[in-house]
């Protein structure tokens, strides 16, 4: 196993008199993982994601992309090529009037010569699910459509890593699962590496492994089973535990006997079924 | 209710005119402008009201779609055409009342003014209602390349352009939300003085300000993050190609610019 990121004793702070807003984070994140940087409102995610890709480079500590190292200026538009990110707000990241010169833009950009552009284009759009949108205007989109177009923006470009900063917050349930199971699809079959930075613990569930943000420090790190299972250190962050683990939490209060690290409705549903021949 | 802003007037046919490459349609309206106005030849202008005809008639775009951007046009061709018809002291005197003089030559003129007037707007609106603004500003970018070597930034300008195209619909979309909101709040707009309903419209525009510069930022960062680095060794999605048919109607704008001249040295 390679790493795509690495991140090594990163200390950051936006002005000279203001306080860090990222303190000494190191970190790793493997290819092919799915990676979840969670943490409230405030915690420092998007500046830590905006190092990933060379949008800020690290002044105290390092940060190596890709096996490049991000401070190297002449690589950062190569940087940008392998690690794509979407970003919040669907309307703010569209750059072009029609869906496919958007998907488009990050190869014009990349200087792809037409017949590959014109191939990899249509492609990603086909991957994507939004054939019959080509010529479609953004603002005609749904919000789980437009971020799937920043996403196909972002395949197009053959990433080795994407990451999503809080890529699902502004889209309703169903755009939610409609972007996330997209995601989900090119981990699996494009091997993409993939960091989501969320807020949501519900979301937080689909990772391998989950980094806890809190005041600009990593303040824990582990699988969702033991992040997600544990509603003080989670209070303590700021963050509440998904409804079913505090629910199942309160049943084993209440002596009903659970295993430990029930994240999901159906796990919970199906621990407490084979109770039954117990009692 | 955007519709109109962001395709313009382009109203979707399968025809001719529609399939002609942009730039073509540039040059030739911009030949046809500056040499309808040259000539006064009898030869001359009906030629130009034939190829404005024919155009029309290629396009197979319904009259009404041309009612729709002319109705101001229209008094405008209409003021000019009064205005050279009691202007003009040339000619015969047809009318002659205590207050008013007409002449002949004003007749002529004036009618000659709206003619030309009707068929330049005639052809512009036949280019706009053809031609979606994306393909416009393509064909602009490509034929102001040349000034490229005088330092007009053409890429920018076509950049901010379409990103203009791009975001027109979103800003009119949050300005009838904002709109709502206030008026949710009891706010007015529609009654009171001039000076009241000015501002009346500060709150609208206040929150609309801010939220476009925290766009212009994101948008920034995403293009940065996109690897956007200028129009240096960038390539083009969209591709024109010139046809036969381009060159055919270039072709024919040029014979009527021809023609223009000889019947110029005629007169
Ligand atoms: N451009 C900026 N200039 C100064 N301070 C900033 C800037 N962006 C974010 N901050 C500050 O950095 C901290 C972390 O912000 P951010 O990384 O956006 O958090 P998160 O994404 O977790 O909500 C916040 O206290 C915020 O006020
Ligand atoms: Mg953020």
């Amino acid at each position: 196993m390679t790493n795509d990121i690495h991140v090594d004793h990163l200390y950051f702070r936006y002005h000279e008199q203001a306080p860090y807003v990222l303190h000494d984070i190191s970190l790793t994140v493997k290819q092919g993982e799915w990676l979840t940087i969670l943490g409230h409102n405030g915690s420092g995610k998007s500046t830590l994601a905006r190092f990933f890709n060379a949008l800020h480079v690290p002044k105290e500590g390092k940060v190596i992309s890709c096996g490049i190292d991000t401070k190297h200026a002449n690589e950062w538009v190569n940087i940008r090529r392998q690690v794509a990110m979407v970003f919040q707000n669907p309307d703010n990241q569209i750059v072009a009037p029609t869906v496919e010169d958007d998907v488009a833009f990050g190869l014009e950009n990349a200087g792809i010569p037409y017949e590959e552009m014109h191939e990899r284009v249509y492609r990603s759009i086909e991957r994507l699910g939004l054939r019959g949108l080509e010529t479609q205007e953004p603002h005609r989109l749904s919000g789980g459509q437009k971020q799937r177009v920043a996403l196909a923006g972002a395949l197009a470009l053959r990433p080795k890593v994407i990451v999503l900063d809080e890529a699902t917050s502004m889209l309703d349930p169903t755009g939610r699962i409609e972007v996330l199971s997209m995601v989900e699809k090119l981990r699996k079959e494009e091997n993409i590496t993939i960091i989501t930075i969320t807020h949501d613990v519900t979301e937080a569930m689909l990772a391998d492994r989950i980094i806890v943000l809190h005041e600009g420090s990593m303040a824990y790190e582990g699988t969702p089973d033991e992040i997600l299972s544990d509603e003080n250190a989670l209070r303590k962050v700021g963050l509440r535990a998904p409804f079913i683990v505090q629910m199942a939490n309160e049943l084993k209060r209440q002596q009903v006997p659970l295993p430990n690290g029930v994240l999901s409705h159906e796990e919970l549903v199906t621990s407490l079924c084979k109770l039954k021949p117990i009692t | 209710m955007f519709d109109n802003v962001i395709i313009g007037q382009y109203v979707p046919r399968n025809s001719l005119v529609h399939k002609i490459d942009p730039r073509a349609k540039l040059l030739a309206i911009l030949l046809f402008i500056i040499f309808l106005f040259i000539s006064r030849h009898p030869v001359v202008l009906s030629l130009a009201i034939v190829i404005t005809g024919t155009t029309f008639i290629l396009a197979k775009i319904p009259f009404r779609y041309y009612i729709k951007g002319m109705r101001f046009i229209a008094i405008l061709i209409f003021f000019t055409f009064l205005l050279h018809l009691f202007m003009t002291r040339e000619g015969t005197v047809i009318v002659d009342w205590p207050w008013l003089t007409v002449y002949s030559g004003g007749v002529v003129e004036g009618s000659l003014i709206a003619l030309r007037l009707f068929l330049l707007v005639l052809m512009a609106s036949l280019l706009t209602l053809t031609t979606t603004p994306i393909d416009l500003t393509d064909g602009m970018e490509r034929l102001m390349k040349p000034l490229k070597r005088i330092r007009v930034p053409t890429h920018e300008l076509a950049l901010m352009m379409s990103i203009a195209l791009r975001f027109i619909p979103t800003l009119l979309g949050e300005t009838s939300k904002i709109v709502k909101a206030q008026m949710a709040r009891g706010a007015n707009f529609s009654e009171g003085s001039l000076w009241k309903r000015l501002k009346s419209l500060i709150p609208i525009l206040i929150p609309l300000f801010v939220q476009s510069f925290k766009r212009a930022e994101d948008l920034a960062i995403a293009m940065e993050a996109r690897g956007y680095g200028g129009g240096e060794g960038r390539t083009k999605f969209r591709q024109l190609r010139w046809k036969r048919n381009d060159s055919i109607a270039i072709g024919v704008f040029v014979m009527f610019a021809l023609l223009t001249i000889v019947f110029g040295f005629i007169e």
